[in-house]
């Protein structure tokens, strides 16, 4: 019970540090924490609203596509940001877990609050921007942060197990920027699923990043319930790499402590 | 107080514990290794079997050469890397002084940062803002505090961490040579909190190279070489040991060297010059057994009669003859705005060697009473030959020798 409270009590610390204490120097001091949500929003929403006026399909609604855009991208943008960020969370801490004895399975849970502070934030504006354009937000919302959790643990258990890696190897951050890139673009963020030959289409029902970013958009885009078939397969891949990061880290904590 | 635990289970209970590092030539070595299960690293033994408890109210000092496993013990004790096998039950809060400044961030003022470190060593935001200004008091920062940590110096950034580290009140503090912190004087104040902590009933685990400030601080001591503890009792004792075995590792190297020059007391009344004299006139190399004067120059500021000492120290550090004039059955007296000479005339009757001399003003007959100057190593001289005889071992005892027929008389008396 001591240990659960000392652990919160780090993970806390550590997200308060993150989200404030890292803008205390700034005039506008965490305010940044909004503006720069509220720029990508606006950005995106001018540029592909106005500018590009790319369509989707045969609707004729300037909208649609923004919409879409920017639904798909925050999701990937959580999912990447999670990864890249907990992939090297041991490395950027070794100076505390040098000198104090930290959980190392909870302790990166302080990224997760952190991205999880941005994500809110970034959704509020775009909910903000849907009602300004009065684009219809639907009930199926109030699925979304059940989707951003899912997706979240999967992006946990992952980034958890390469973390551990990056302590003895640590060339898989670079690896990891890389393969995130291809996977962005391997994802139907930008474009549609539909434009995909047949055989990359199939690939993609196995990826559990397209599992979130399609039941987003089904939210958010045509305000539909996310599919309960891949809201399942989420939640187990979640558990799935859940489970697998705490089984590495139990083998290799001790290693990886003499390592840090 | 908070947090401390009742009845007399042990604080600390450490029992076979072992702990080896594969010390790899290059980090790629390790994922090769991993991959083709092919051994390429050399296995280094850090503690072999170590057992031992600390109860509470104890003070455990920690001796051994360096790579002798001190820092890998506390390490363990504290939870930041993992044993191989062997069990360590914690009682409550542990808090390391090896975790000094801890998080400390550069940019945020001194203020934050005690807040974000109290927190990572365990306090609640209560005890925090109960203690606050108590810790700012210690760190002595005055204004500095709100300026932020990356313009201070490494002492102001030390001397805030033990302040927050020391006022966590934890069940058992873990001190790793932490007092080297800041100037004597600082020092003096961190050693005298430790004391205090360890008479109102704390536990400490003391990793120290300065034999006499464990022997000053500690109840027990714990003697580490190589990876084993081959010894567990009375400092005075271990202490003992640990001048055997570095004796024992390399005679022509001194390996626990008193630090040149360091002077530290509430110099109301203080020593200006020591000076070693023999017949012709100072000097610094003398002969065994030659008869010399040890000058010391004090002023005071005030009217008072205090204990004047000097302590003859070895070149591994190891006190070979001290005395005071408490110790005398004299006094010496000082006198406001002027300055004294007080001489102690004495045999050098040591073995040839370097040496260096400690002198200290104080009342009674230990330097831990109201330290007025106490200047380690205040002067050095080497002993090269003998004017006398010549003898072996340390020191020189007088001996008279004679020769008669038999040992029947003296037998005689042993019945």
């Amino acid at each position: 019970m001591n240990a659960f409270r000392t652990n919160l009590g780090h993970v806390l610390l550590l997200s308060r540090q993150d989200l404030v204490d890292r803008h205390r120097e700034n005039a506008l001091g965490a305010a940044w924490l909004l503006i720069q949500p509220l720029t990508f929003v606006v950005l995106f929403s001018t540029v592909f609203s106005h500018f590009m006026r790319a369509r989707l399909g045969a609707d004729t609604d300037p909208y649609l596509y923004t919409v879409y855009l920017i639904g798909g991208l925050l999701t990937w943008n959580l999912f990447a940001n999670l990864l890249s960020r907990l992939a090297s969370v041991y490395s950027a801490k070794s100076h505390l877990i040098r000198k104090i004895s930290v959980d190392l399975w909870t302790m990166p849970l302080h990224i997760v609050i952190a991205e999880w502070v941005v994500y809110g934030i970034t959704m509020a504006f775009f909910a903000a921007f849907l009602l300004l354009i009065g684009f219809h937000i639907g009930v199926w919302w109030l699925m979304l942060p059940v989707v951003a959790l899912l997706l979240s643990g999967f992006a946990y258990g992952l980034g958890i197990m390469l973390g551990t890696l990056d302590v003895f190897v640590p060339d898989i951050k670079n690896v990891l920027s890389i393969v995130l890139q291809f996977g962005f673009w391997l994802t139907p963020v930008v474009y549609l699923a539909t434009i995909l030959p047949p055989w990359a289409a199939r690939g993609l029902h196995f990826s559990p990043i397209f599992w979130a970013v399609d039941a987003v958009h089904g939210i958010v885009v045509w305000n539909t319930a996310p599919p309960l078939k891949e809201l399942a397969a989420l939640a187990g891949a979640a558990l799935l790499s859940l489970l697998a990061s705490r089984a590495m880290l139990a083998r290799l904590q001790s290693e990886m402590r003499d390592m840090l | 107080m908070t947090g401390r635990v009742l009845g007399d289970a042990p604080i600390l209970k450490v029992e076979n514990l072992c702990k080896q590092f594969k010390i790899y030539k290059k980090a790629s070595d390790r994922l090769i290794e991993g991959l083709s299960k092919k051994k390429r690293h050399r296995v280094h033994v850090a503690l072999d079997d170590i057992s031992f408890t600390l109860k509470q109210g104890e003070a455990i000092g920690v001796l051994g050469t360096n790579g002798a496993g001190k820092s890998t013990l506390l390490k363990l004790v504290s939870g930041v890397i993992l044993p191989d096998s062997g069990t360590i039950e914690r009682q409550g809060r542990i808090a390391g002084l090896l975790e000094l400044g801890t998080g400390f961030d550069g940019k945020l003022s001194g203020r934050d940062n005690i807040a974000v470190n109290a927190r990572l060593i365990g306090m609640t935001s209560a005890e925090i803002e109960e203690r606050f200004d108590a810790i700012v008091a210690f760190s002595e920062l005055g204004e500095f505090i709100d300026a932020p940590v990356r313009t201070y110096s490494s002492g102001m950034v030390m001397r805030l961490g033990f302040a927050v580290a020391i006022h966590a009140d934890p069940i058992c503090f873990i001190v790793d040579e932490a007092l080297s912190v800041g100037d004597a004087r600082f020092q003096q104040k961190c050693l005298k909190r430790i004391r205090e902590f360890r008479d109102r009933g704390g536990s400490i685990l003391y990793v120290s190279h300065d034999i006499n400030s464990v022997k000053l601080l500690c109840d027990r001591a714990l003697l580490l070489s190589n990876g084993k503890l081959v010894f567990d009792g009375a400092p005075e004792a271990a202490a003992q040991n640990y001048y055997r075995l570095i004796a024992g590792i390399g005679d022509d190297e001194p390996r626990a060297q008193v630090e040149e020059g360091a002077s530290y007391g509430a110099m109301g009344t203080h020593i200006t010059q020591v000076l070693l004299s023999n017949q012709f006139g100072p000097g610094e190399r003398f002969a065994s057994g030659e008869q010399i004067t040890i000058d010391l120059e004090c002023e005071s500021h005030h009217d008072v009669n205090l204990s004047v000492g000097i302590l003859i120290r070895d070149r591994f550090g190891q006190d070979v003859f001290g005395t005071n004039t408490a110790l005398l059955q004299q006094e010496a007296s000082f006198t406001r705005g002027d300055s004294v000479r007080c001489r102690f005339s004495l045999p050098l009757n040591f073995a040839p060697g370097k040496y260096t001399v400690t002198v200290a003003l104080h009342t009674d007959d230990t330097h831990v009473h109201n330290c007025q100057h106490w200047w380690d190593a205040a002067a050095s001289f080497e002993l090269v030959g003998f004017s006398a005889e010549p003898f072996s071992g340390l020191c020189y005892v007088p001996v008279e020798f004679e020769q008669s027929g038999g040992m029947r008389d003296l037998l005689q008396f042993k019945r």
